[in-house]
């Protein structure tokens, strides 16, 4: 019964029994968390892709608004990391787009190069859960996102 | 590359059309002269026949440049993007240690990959490709680049040292800073204030930023150009604008700039040392500190005895700021000064007025209203009454009501 209603969660949870007598049961993960890197810069894309792709999530990208838009709609993501600077739009347009419009509470890392305070506010505000300025140190990212994830 | 060549064989080819074109007119005009001289007999066509020749052959090359330039061009940018975006991978991969480093000598792609990778870390991954930049000699070949006659080198060269942020580098580039182009001087200077961000435990008395702040008070950059530089990195510019204050004197048109950087980065810490600048006889600075104070949102007790001075200034600026300076005071205390202000000559200063008193709310307003009945000066009883309004409506129906009243 629990393992029915576990494996009903779109999450990642599994329920095993290891006992021969059928007394215990261990939960494992049965897939890697799915993050959604949106940004138009290649390397900062490619270095977020190798990142957490090396540590052992599955990740996918897109560099523009309609195509991280589309995404979006199709797919279920645990995590997005979007840049506020996107071709064809506006990181915080998507953000607010992803929030009002599809009503998806996916947990959002924003990052951004300019150094604003207007922008993190307006970011928070509408709905992101944590702030990243460029540059950065990777393995800090790292920990964030599975802070975020735990 | 590519693209500039062909904007240069595009040039070479409109040069040729035009001569070619203009030696066929001459050659037509000779060869008719001669034609009716000799009473009607073409004696030479042979520079004719060379010039119809050469002019046909100039224009199937500028419509062969402009029907197949840009899908030529379109192909090398792919082929261009292709080969970064696999550099790019592949430093990424030497910084997590999945691949080895790619063999010396590095090509110009590479090179570009390399320090947009860099530009975007900080930490160990930073100095990581920090190490890769001295084990390929790449700040040797940029130094030299330095040393170029050529301007494009020089500025490529300037171009990659700010991306690549080597403290090392520092001396060679603000030695550009003294260059007698100017673009070469504001690129070192932009490149010289990236450099020192990136010098740890920066502080005013700091070598590095002593040595900049000597370079800076020599070389000849415009004020506008020094001021988005020196706002450009806040790690940077903290240090070396407190060193340019504690120097005991500071020529105009570097006091300028090294003001309005205070106030577009925001240093409230700053706001004591520009307010001493207040009474500066230079009207373009005085504004700009009376600008920044406001911005800083600091009223400096040295303001108080020159703010009537101030607002009956012959310079408009220096009016509207003191105005503005102003509202920085809690209404009892700035009362006095902007009811005189609101029967000031200038329309601009009264119309100031009025909007910093509504910006104080109810208390304000009412200010308004009352000068409405009581002001002794007609102008001040005039403007007054174009923003009369209740102060007990909510500020949205306030607002429209103003709007009606302008429009």
């Amino acid at each position: 019964m629990t393992n029915k209603a576990l494996t009903s969660l779109p999450s990642r949870f599994s329920v095993s029994n290891h006992d021969r007598n059928g007394s215990t049961m261990s939960l494992s993960s049965t897939h890697s968390a799915r993050i959604f890197i949106v940004d138009d810069d290649p390397a900062l894309s490619i270095l977020l892709t190798t990142l957490f792709t090396k540590n052992g999530y599955q990740v996918t990208t897109a560099r523009d608004f309609h195509t991280a838009k589309q995404q979006l709609e199709r797919e279920a993501f645990d995590l997005i990391l979007l840049d506020v600077n996107i071709i064809y739009g506006n990181g915080l347009d998507l953000l607010s787009y992803l929030r009002q419009s599809l009503q998806l509470a996916t947990p959002v890392i924003v990052i951004s190069a300019v150094h604003q305070e207007a922008t993190l506010i307006r970011s928070l505000e509408l709905g992101a859960d944590d702030f990243v300025y460029k540059p950065f140190n990777p393995h800090d990212l790292v920990k964030q996102v599975a802070a975020i994830l735990a | 590359m590519w693209r500039r060549l062909g904007s240069y064989f595009y040039h070479v080819i409109l040069l040729a059309v035009v001569v070619v074109e203009l030696a066929a007119l001459a050659a037509l005009v000779s060869t008719f002269v001669f034609y009716f001289r000799s009473g009607g007999v073409f004696t030479d066509y042979t520079f004719l026949k060379i010039a119809l020749g050469t002019s046909l052959l100039c224009i199937l090359a500028l419509i062969f440049h402009t029907v197949f330039y840009p899908e030529i061009s379109d192909h090398f940018d792919f082929r261009h993007d292709r080969q970064y975006q696999a550099w790019l991978q592949r430093w990424t991969n030497v910084l997590f240690k999945l691949e080895d480093l790619p063999p010396k000598p590095l090509p110009p792609v590479a090179v570009k990959a390399l320090l947009d990778q860099r530009a975007l870390l900080i930490g160990t991954d930073a100095s990581l490709l920090d190490s890769l930049v001295a084990f390929y000699q790449l700040d040797q070949q940029w130094l030299k680049g330095l040393k170029s006659r050529r301007l494009d080198r020089r500025l490529a060269a300037l171009a990659a040292l700010e991306a690549a942020v080597l403290p090392q580098t520092l001396p060679a580039v603000l030695a550009q800073m003294h260059s007698r182009n100017l673009l070469v001087r504001i690129s070192a200077a932009r490149c010289a204030v990236r450099i020192l961000a990136a010098v740890p435990d920066l502080h005013p008395r700091h070598k590095a930023v002593l040595l900049f702040v000597r370079t800076l008070v020599k070389a000849r950059v415009p004020a506008g150009m020094l001021e988005s530089i020196l706002s450009l990195e806040v790690r940077a510019s903290v240090p070396i604008l407190e060193c340019l204050f504690q120097r005991q004197s500071l020529p105009a048109d570097l006091l300028q700039p090294v003001i309005a950087a205070v106030g577009n980065l925001r240093l409230v810490e700053m706001a004591a040392k520009v307010a001493t600048y207040i009474e500066t006889p230079v009207p373009a600075v005085r504004v700009t500190v009376l600008q920044v104070l406001v911005k800083l949102g600091y009223f400096p007790p040295a303001a108080w005895p020159v703010l009537r001075q101030f607002l009956y200034d012959t310079n408009l600026a220096i009016n509207l700021q003191a105005v503005r300076l102003l509202m920085l005071l809690p209404l009892e205390r700035s009362k006095p000064l902007l009811w005189e202000s609101l029967g000031h000559l200038r329309w601009e200063v009264r119309c100031e007025t009025v909007f910093a008193l509504l910006q104080y709310g109810p208390l304000g307003i009412q200010l308004v209203n009352e000068a409405v009945q009581e002001h002794p000066v007609p102008a001040a009883v005039q403007i007054a009454s174009q923003f009369q309004t209740n102060p007990g409506l909510p500020i949205n129906a306030r607002v429209q009501e103003w709007l009606g009243t302008i429009v």
